[in-house]
């Protein structure tokens, strides 16, 4: 497909006129000729005129002319450089004489198109269209008009007078400044409907007990600041407008209107009633009363690449109404990306349209172009704090905590309050620095967050109530502290305080599960990622994809291979702008582990509804990763026909002197043909390995230059190598290009700005090559992420089609942000005019632009199916094998995919593959239209006779007799269509949890029981395992659950489940915990169970208390009471006291009412009288561990880290992450020493390695590594390091609930002899030497202590070996220097 | 033809700058084409690279201009000519005015080149140049003059096509260039801001509508300072009709200029606005300070630094960045580059307490004035607040020394566990923390053996600490580096360097771990390091070397990758890899210590 045409961006400048005989009225027949020529051109479909509201009129020397657009300007200076233009063009008139047409091009070409005629307005059309002509561009839509000099000099003359009166008189217009109660108001306002964007109080909604929040109107309202009083101008260009003759009337209403600021909208309407920015000012009038898209639609056709109207393009959040009529007219998602980008593209350097722009892009799900754009504009207008706060606030959409913290702090640098409060603040300094707070927050920072806060807000409660009450919250609730500490603690590298703190506090958004499920992974409790990953990810929607590639990667080291796989695919399918892939090559590496079978029956079930497509795709996954998918038939097949051979690469784009070329040449020679087989694991490993190491041969960090060069020649050899291996059979040594590849563009990218433009061609000129015979998508991806690495939208100023002139295939493929934009806008546009051929055109177009984006264009694509399967330019199989791989992207996010896809199905016959689809992909349809596409499928529904039925009532009447017929399989067939009809049903979602838990399917059961039953998911969850008699599932669960458990009665629950299946540890331990929250919540059963529990573990102290507090609530029932007894006595037995004991269990046997505790109590009463006791064994803990995670759990990193050369794999990645635990010194060090020589040690230690733990050792040496070297979100800065200690006392003091005994305090400093005989021998001695010398100058210190040099040296090196032998020895000077 | 394709001039002996420079600057020279052909890739950088290092110091050689007049010959490519405008800015002299004016009026000179020498003519400050740069007064006048023709064709033209003319105009005190901005002020209205003649005021005065909004209030400051009270009636007249900001800056300069008989004005301006207090404040620092235009007197110093003898810099450096901070502490600067120009008088003035003030108004300035900062930091006994500036403004090992010399010796060493590099300041903070941390054992273990490594001066070897770079240094400059000093003193030059702290300096760390680091870097255990085998090994076994390393539990890198710890030097290896990996802390593996080796 031939690349479509981008918009062509000119800027017009003002005219060279010379009227003969009349040089006064020269000025004003330039700006008159000048606002008609951009009125003409502005029309054209495909120029982009730079708008004249963008180079406003200011007096010059007594005459109005437009800022920056005169003649002498070019296309690169400091105005235009950022406008992206590709000419300026400019006039030459004189009268009577030849008209002529200038262009000066970006590249500094020179050009100039003449003609003569009959009338100025008949040239200047003749020269436009010669230059139209020229440059390949269709006609103008109206002509020029045809005016006569005359008649120019007539109207000039009627609007000279007042323009010049009006220059002279001038006042600069003031700009409406937002007052600081505005910005309370709007600044970062939390979106109530999605979670995770409340970015001021992220905790937000999840608490139904926390106090409502004050209503803004309840508010006294601030005094606002008396506003500047516009300046006020008569309406002076009305009567003269009114006297204008037609010739040229539009173009002088339009110059008063821009010059003098007068509105004349209605004026110039009467002259054209299709003027696109009179238009515009009528739709954003009428906005107020809901967005009048028709309007929209006229003013974008009569000025098509004007970019305002493109910004607007867009539905709000409530508007959400499917009908017909409204649908036909309000734009889809795919025309608001696509307006966005070509907003962007029309008016690159315009902060507030790009702005506008990042906001629609993040709300269809790509804030990383957002952010892209953002940064280009803060390199724009470094000087404007509003680009900053749009920057950082775009930042935090895509949940790149330490990116944004990086990004918060250098805008605060530059925009943020100065440091003393002496100095004046202004509203956008506090806002910046409330951003950091919050960015602050986000990491963890919690002390720092508040004072940040509270001090940029002291004094200005009044103005700013909003966030002082955000404040408020941030100091009271408990639950910021629990979020915090578990925050700070996994970005610190103690990921046994994420799993603590999130104990406290429920994770409420993506980041708080990837944190979660990498913290249980981390702390050896990868057994629960499965039931986290099921309760928040499925079912309470934290899906985002930072949480969907955690889950990932922990379900596949949890070995949940089939269930990581799923979620590896969909992240990397239909995330691709992301750029992970150095996080899903990790990935990849603990697939590798999986048994093949896993990924052939994933495979299979794509081949088999006939998604080639899709398989293929994940094929290559596979492929990459699995050492033996070689001999695997299922993935030769879902890969295709692979035609390579083994070649390679074309670096001759590369300079011979290329840093580090030598070293990183042999090393790629050193791996080997892929072809060979043996070690090629073992070649691979090396190979990842040890790239980064010889990108370092030649370079060094200082040198940023030489490192992105060294790094791209190694990205190049590695990328190029990798897609020609897609095309040979598989190897893990592709797996191991994919992975160099992936993280040498990491690295590039992380030092793009210093790469130069030839190494970025010459990668461009290794790939193109391979590139041809790739398949489409994985190239597709890989173009995307080069193209992003290198900065090539930047790098060529929006001319990426020229930048890579010289590589065909890529300049066809390449997408860049305006590539992108042009793509998306195209597919819309034929998508809805619907020209002849369209569906062909489209797609082609819609495909390219989904495999790029991942989701983008996919209905489009699937419309574009159905058409041409209908008009016999597909066949069948062809159009499912595309309607699958939309539904596939889409799902969730739309539905018109999936009943096309199923429509097809039913017509094939294939009416279980059709019910798939539907299942899958229904859930995200509105209502009428889900019941307007579901009766056209009726009829081959029934014909096919399938055992579901099409219709809501139904099903969910034959689920709940099938539920009740205990047929859970058929239950859970007609409960999933059902959640897919109607996903907001609780009571379906409930039954299906139901179905599935009672088949003992946890993970499948979670979600649904978490969206129909909310709180008590997990609690009926355990309950259904219980009663269905698979009772260690429901241990599991409740071992999980229970971290949140704060209430007794959800801990009587699990003590009751846990004495039915007899685990005494866990019935003691659920017992004592609620009768810790609440001693009366305990009923005589649950007494009774509790007291028999604690009699035999040996408890008897608590077994008396227990047992005293059931005979006193037994009352007159002897039942209980009896039993009260007997437990009484053998807690007496056990205590030693005997006689009381004999006393108590002749009472119970005596007047025991029921015959099934006469034994029991017989039994004890003989134990009392002859004195027996027994002594159980100890307790085994309730989860047997290995102890170095016990270590981690204490904060022993030391210890822990020691542990690194263990014999087990799973120790060593234990010891591996204790590394990584950042002390308060290295608060800003990205990766410590420590973790990075560790990491390099273990990448060693593990080459050629397929045992499950040892893997995992290696995906986490890589992750230090990528941390340490090319981050994509860096490792955040740390603060204020919250202990334990801290932390529970800070939690108490807010209310919080904490179970369990209170942490010891600090041993005191005791004073001790270390060294006797020394000079000094006391560590008191020591301490005080050490003060002396930091508070004096050296030599009068150690006089102090009568030394001199030898002295001190002798002093010096005893006390070294004193410490050096004991330990603690330094803990006890440690304790002095603490000591004030 | 044979001069067109000659090579640059020889260096000669140029003992006036320091051995390292003079290599890494004809190192660069060496590598530049002669022939015309584009200057990229690593030449480009490394000349950029050499021109960065050496600013500070090649100005001491004036004979090295004749390099920047070789660049900017026209047989040169684009960019190698825009490089030796650069370079000329170290140079100024009769001679490099004239050629660099020849070369601005040339009509066939490229754009970027032009542009490059045009703002070199302007360019009056010395900034981080070596303190002998001084413009003559005849190279002045050549300037403006060739400055003067310029700005007189864009106003004849009715356009300025240059963007770097009106920058490097607001350099030049010229009653020609005055003139020429008075034709058209509308025109020139970024170049105009610390420099004006009366009549120019005035005519700024009277098209005060011509100039474009944003460039407005420095104008009207210099109006201000340029008429004194004579200006007065005219501002009063026109603040009424003013934008709020413009009337604003009207009548304060009308306080500063007449006197408090305008408060009244001033009140009826500020009723109900949000920063009143302040701006009260103001109008009393100009009713204290009569006549003063504080941006306009600083600016004047600020842009002609390299107009003034080297004695009096400091002095006027001084009393520049006091003027250029002080309204912040009412408003801030309306242009950002103020914050620069301040900061970089603040530099001049050398004084720690100014960088203070200077940070505490705009925390992004810390970037200019680090060392200050850090040293003024530490003076206090801000020891949270100096590791976290060190850490951001990655100078691990300055904070750590301005630690050690400041009395907290454990903080030190904690931060410099941080440090990137083994540069002097590093090893020199070490080597004074241990000794305060109570292990001067470890201070003599590492003055004898874990010295920084030298800086490269020649391409056969790197020479042992102090090299002839480091003796240089201490022997021309030794308040540039007083770490260098410090450690070729050995004990006593390092004691030396120690302070008593600050009686309310923040506590040191209460733990002595930090010496631990220390430790267990001069233990030179093998076992569980890297070890890189550098170089070339023909007569060295390196097959048998790389067994033996295994042996003693080490590992092997392949690459001179940050963290190594050991190296091995081959029997041949460049001096470029040994340093960069002694820069990284890797130490080299001694005889001995390694079978083979």
């Amino acid at each position: 497909m031939p690349a479509l045409r981008k918009p062509h961006r000119v800027g017009v400048l003002l005219p060279d006129v010379t009227i003969e005989g009349d040089v006064a009225l020269e000025p004003e027949a330039a700006l008159l000729l000048w606002v008609a020529l951009i009125e003409c051109c502005q029309r054209h479909p495909m120029l982009a005129v730079y708008d004249p509201e963008s180079t406003p009129l200011f007096p010059h020397e007594g005459h109005f002319a437009p800022a920056h657009a005169s003649i002498g300007a070019s296309p690169t200076d400091a105005f235009y450089g950022s406008t992206r233009r590709d000419e300026l063009i400019w006039l030459e008139l004189v009268a009577r004489g030849v008209v002529r047409l200038h262009t000066l091009g970006r590249d500094g070409t020179k050009q100039s198109f003449d003609a003569l005629g009959k009338n100025p307005g008949d040239q200047i059309h003749q020269v436009l269209s010669q230059w139209l002509s020229a440059r390949g561009l269709g006609a103008l839509p109206r002509r020029f008009e045809a005016v006569t000099t005359e008649e120019l000099i007539q109207v000039v003359k009627l609007v000279a007078p007042l323009l010049v009166e009006q220059a002279r008189a001038w006042a600069t217009p003031v700009k409406h400044a937002p007052s600081e109660a505005d910005l309370d108001a709007g600044f970062g306002d939390p979106d109530p409907t999605e979670s995770g964007v409340a970015e001021e109080d992220p905790l937000a909604g999840t608490d139904s007990d926390a106090p409502e929040e004050v209503a803004e109107e309840d508010e006294p309202a601030a005094p606002a600041p008396p506003a500047e009083p516009p300046v006020r101008r008569a309406k002076v260009a009305r009567p003269i407008a009114n006297r204008l003759p037609p010739p040229l009337r539009l173009a002088a209403l339009r110059l008063l209107a821009l010059a003098i600021r007068e509105e004349l909208d209605d004026l110039i309407l009467l002259a054209d009633p299709e003027q696109p920015q009179a238009l515009f000012e009528q739709y954003l009038a009428s906005k107020g009363q809901g967005a009048d898209f028709a309007l929209l639609r006229r003013v974008i056709a009569s000025a098509p690449c004007w970019a305002r109207p493109y910004a607007e393009l867009a539905v709000g959040d409530d508007d959400d109404d499917d009908e017909e009529g409204d649908a036909a007219i309000k734009p889809t998602e795919l025309e608001s990306v696509a307006g966005a980008g070509i907003a962007a593209l029309c008016r690159p350097a315009q902060l507030d349209i790009i702005e506008r722009v990042a906001d629609l892009l993040n709300d269809s799900r790509v804030p990383d172009e957002g952010v892209r754009l953002l940064e280009r504009a803060v390199a724009t207008h470094p000087e404007d704090s509003s680009a900053h706060i749009a920057l950082v606030e775009m930042v935090m959409e895509t949940d790149r905590e330490g990116a944004l913290l990086a990004q918060a702090h250098a805008s605060g640098r530059i925009h943020g309050c100065p440091m003393e409060p002496a100095y004046p603040w202004y509203p956008d300094q506090i806002q910046i620095d409330l951003l950091v707070a919050t960015s602050l927050l986000r990491v963890g920072r919690l002390d720092e967050a508040i004072a940040l806060r509270a001090n940029r807000l002291e004094g200005r409660e009044a103005t700013w109530p909003r966030h002082t009450r955000i404040l408020q919250n941030w100091r009271k609730d408990p639950r910021f502290v629990a979020w915090c500490y578990a925050r700070e603690g996994f970005f610190r590298g103690d990921p046994a305080r994420a799993v603590e703190g999130f104990g406290r506090i429920q994770p409420d958004d993506d980041v708080d599960l990837a944190v979660f499920l990498d913290a249980l992974v981390a702390m050896g409790r990868e057994d629960e990622v499965v039931l986290a990953w099921s309760q928040y990810g499925l079912g309470a929607g934290l899906d985002g994809p930072v949480a969907r590639l955690a889950a990932a990667r922990c379900l596949l080291a949890a070995g949940e291979w089939r269930r990581g796989l799923d979620e590896l695919w969909r992240v990397s399918l239909t995330e691709p702008d992301r750029d992970e892939h150095v996080a899903i090559a990790r990935c990849g590496l603990l697939l590798s582990c999986a048994p093949l079978e896993v990924a052939e029956l994933a495979l299979g079930e794509k081949v088999a509804v006939g998604a080639n497509m899709l398989a293929r795709r994940m094929a290559r996954d596979v492929a990459d990763f699995m050492p033996d998918a070689a001999r695997s038939s299922v993935v030769s097949r879902a890969l295709g026909k692979l035609g390579g051979t083994e070649a390679e690469p074309a670096l001759g784009g590369f300079a011979a002197a290329t840093r580090s070329k030598k070293a990183i040449d042999a090393l790629f020679a050193a791996v080997g043909p892929s072809s060979k087989p043996d070690d090629a694991l073992a070649r691979a490993d090396r190979l990842v390995n040890n790239w980064l190491e010889v990108v370092f041969a030649e370079a060094s960090e200082d040198d940023p230059a030489a490192l992105a060069q060294a790094a791209c020649y190694a990205a190049a050899q590695a990328l190029a190598r990798y897609l020609n291996a897609t095309t040979l059979p598989a190897t893990p040594i592709a797996g191991a290009l994919r992975t160099v590849a992936g993280e040498a563009l990491a690295l590039v990218r992380e030092h793009r700005s210093a790469l130069q433009d030839r190494d970025a061609r010459a990668l461009l000129g290794a790939v193109e090559p391979v590139l041809r015979r790739a398949d489409r998508w994985i190239g597709s991806s890989w173009l995307g992420t080069l193209e992003r690495s290198l900065a090539l939208d930047e790098r060529s100023g929006g001319d990426i089609a020229g930048f890579v002139r010289e590589h065909a295939t890529i300049a066809a493929r390449v997408l860049g942000p305006e590539e992108s934009a042009v793509l998306a806008a195209s597919v819309a546009r034929l998508h809805r005019e619907r020209p002849a051929n369209w569906a062909a055109a489209v797609n082609a177009q819609a495909m390219q632009l989904t495999l790029h984006t991942g989701y983008l264009g996919a209905d489009e694509w699937a419309d574009s199916v159905v058409a041409l399967l209908a008009a016999r330019e597909m066949d069948t199989d062809a159009a499912i094998d595309e309607l699958l791989t939309c539904c596939y992207l889409v799902e969730g996010l739309s539905a018109g995919p999936s009943v096309h896809a199923a429509r097809v199905l039913l017509e094939a016959g294939r009416g279980p593959a059709a019910l798939g689809v539907l299942t899958a992909g229904l859930s995200a349809a509105g209502e009428d239209w889900r019941d307007r596409q579901l009766a056209t499928l009726a009829e081959p529904w029934k014909r096919l006779k399938l055992d579901v039925p099409l219709a809501f009532e139904k099903l969910a009447a034959q689920m709940f007799d099938a539920l009740q017929k205990g047929d859970p399989a058929r239950a859970e067939r007609l409960g999933r269509f059902s959640v897919a009809f109607d996903p907001g049903n609780g009571e379906a979602h409930r039954n299906l949890g139901l179905a599935y838990a009672q088949q003992g399917k946890v993970a499948e059961a979670m979600p649904h029981l978490v969206r129909g039953t909310h709180e008590q998911a997990t609690q009926i969850l355990s309950g259904v395992l219980y009663q269905a008699g698979k009772l260690p599932e429901a241990m599991a669960v409740l071992d999980y659950a229970s971290r949140w458990y704060n209430r007794s009665d959800q801990w009587l629950t699990y003590g009751g489940i846990a004495y039915a299946a007899m685990d005494n540890p866990r019935t003691v331990k659920a017992y004592a915990l609620a009768y810790q929250l609440d001693p009366g919540a305990f009923d005589e059963s649950q007494l009774n169970a509790y007291a028999g529990v604690l009699d035999e573990v040996g408890d008897y102290k608590t077994c008396e208390l227990i047992a005293n507090k059931l005979i006193a609530k037994a009352g007159d029932d002897l039942m209980w009471k009896t039993n009260g007894w007997n437990h009484l006595a053998c807690a007496y037995i056990g205590l030693g006291r005997f006689d009381e004991a004999v006393k108590l269990a002749q009472d119970a046997v005596a007047q025991n009412p029921l015959p099934d505790n006469i034994g029991n109590f017989a039994t004890t009463l003989e134990r009392a009288k002859t004195r027996q006791q027994h002594a159980p064994p100890p307790l085994p803990p309730i989860r047997q561990r290995e102890p170095v995670f016990e270590l981690l759990e204490a904060g022993d990193f030391a210890s822990a880290s020691a542990l690194a050369t263990d014999a087990s794999w799973r120790v060593r990645r234990a010891a591996l992450e204790a590394t990584r635990f950042r002390f308060s010194s290295e608060n800003d060090v990205d990766v410590t020493p420590r973790a990075r020589a560790s990491a390099n040690a273990m990448l060693a230690a593990t080459v050629g390695v397929t045992e499950r733990d040892a893997v995992a050792c290696r995906a986490l040496a890589l992750l230090i590594r990528e941390q340490a070297y090319f981050a994509r979100d860096p490792v955040p800065r740390m603060g204020d390091r919250m202990t334990r200690e801290a932390f529970y006392t800070e939690f108490r003091a807010r209310g919080g609930v904490v179970l369990g005994d209170e942490a010891p305090p600090p041993p005191p400093f005791k004073d001790r002899v270390v060294v006797p005989g020394g000079k000094l021998e006391r560590v008191s001695d020591y301490v005080s030497l050490l003060r002396d010398l930091a508070a004096l100058a050296p030599a009068e210190a150690i006089a102090q202590f009568d030394l001199d040099e030898a002295g001190y040296l002798d002093v010096a090196k005893a006390w070294a070996a004193a410490i050096e032998a004991d330990a603690s020895v330094a803990q006890a000077i440690a304790a002095g220097l603490a000591k004030r | 033809m044979l001069a067109l394709m000659s090579g640059p001039p020889s260096l000669g002996e140029l003992g006036a700058i320091p051995p390292a420079v003079r290599y890494q600057t004809q190192s660069a020279l060496a590598l530049l084409p002669t022939d015309g052909s584009v200057l990229d890739g690593v030449p480009l950088e490394r000349l950029a690279r050499a021109m960065d290092d050496g600013e500070a110091w090649v100005g001491a050689a004036p004979e090295l201009a004749e390099i920047g007049y070789w660049m900017i010959e026209p047989s040169h490519s684009v960019e190698l000519r825009r490089r030796g405008c650069i370079w000329l800015t170290r140079f100024p002299s009769v001679e490099t005015a004239k050629r660099l004016g020849t070369l601005v009026l040339d009509p066939a000179t490229p754009e970027p080149v032009r542009e490059q020498a045009t703002w070199t003519l302007g360019y009056r400050q010395v900034r981080s140049m070596h303190p002998s740069t001084q413009w003559p007064a005849d190279a002045v006048q050549i300037a403006d003059e060739a400055l003067a023709k310029l700005a007189d064709a864009a106003t004849i033209a009715g356009k300025i096509t240059s963007e770097q003319l009106p920058h490097a105009l607001r350099h030049v005190s010229s009653e020609m260039i005055a003139a020429i901005i008075a034709k058209a002020p509308g025109l020139w209205g970024d170049a105009i801001e610390a420099f004006a003649t009366p009549p120019l005021a005035r005519v700024l005065f009277v098209s005060i509508a011509d100039i474009p909004a944003q460039h407005r209030t420095r104008v009207l400051r210099l109006i201000g300072a340029t008429l004194g009270e004579e200006a007065v009636p005219l501002l009063v007249s026109r603040a009424a009709e003013a934008p709020i900001d413009e009337r604003l800056e009207m009548l304060f300069l009308a306080i500063s200029l007449g006197g408090e008989q305008h408060l009244g004005r001033l009140e009826d301006t500020l009723a109900g606005m949000k920063f009143a207090d302040l701006l009260r404040q103001r109008a009393k620092w100009h009713l204290a300070n009569r006549g003063v235009v504080p941006t306009v007197r600083g600016l004047k110093v600020a842009r002609t630094t390299a107009l003034m003898p080297a004695v009096e810099r400091a002095a006027r450096c001084r009393q520049a960045a006091d003027d250029l901070g002080t309204l912040t502490k009412f408003i801030r600067h309306p242009e950002a580059y103020l914050y620069a120009m301040w900061a970089w008088m603040v530099r001049g003035a050398a004084d720690p307490v100014r960088a203070r003030e200077l940070v505490a108004a705009h925390p992004e300035s810390q970037k200019l004035v680090r060392d200050l900062y850090l040293e003024d930091l530490a003076r206090r006994g801000r020891v949270k607040q100096l590791t976290v500036a060190a850490q951001t403004l990655k100078a691990a090992d300055l904070g750590a020394l301005q630690l050690a010399i400041h009395g907290r010796p454990l903080a030190a060493l904690e931060l410099a566990a941080t440090a990137r590099l083994h540069t002097p300041e590093l090893v020199c903070a070490r080597a004074l923390a241990c000794y305060r941390a109570g292990r001067p054992d470890l201070t003599a273990r590492i003055l004898s053996e874990d010295l920084p490594p030298s800086e490269i001066t020649d391409d056969s070897a790197l020479p042992a600490f102090p090299g002839p770079h480091e003796q240089w240094l201490i022997q021309h400059a030794p308040a540039h580096s007083p770490a260098i000093g410090a450690l070729a003193g050995g004990l006593p030059g390092v004691l030396a360097l120690a302070r008593p702290a600050p009686d309310d300096a923040e506590a040191d760390l209460p733990s002595i771990e930090p010496t631990f680091a220390v430790v267990r870097r001069l233990g030179r255990g093998l076992p569980g390091s890297t070890v890189y085998l550098a170089g070339e090994f023909k007569y060295m076994n390196k097959d048998a070397i790389a067994k033996a390393v295994e042996a003693a539990g080490a590992r092997l890198v392949n690459g001179p990758f940050p963290g190594t710890d050991y190296y091995v030097h081959g029997d041949w290896c460049l001096v470029q890899t040994i340093a960069q990996l002694e820069r990284q802390g890797a130490r080299r593996i001694r005889r001995g210590e390694l079978e083979g080796v």
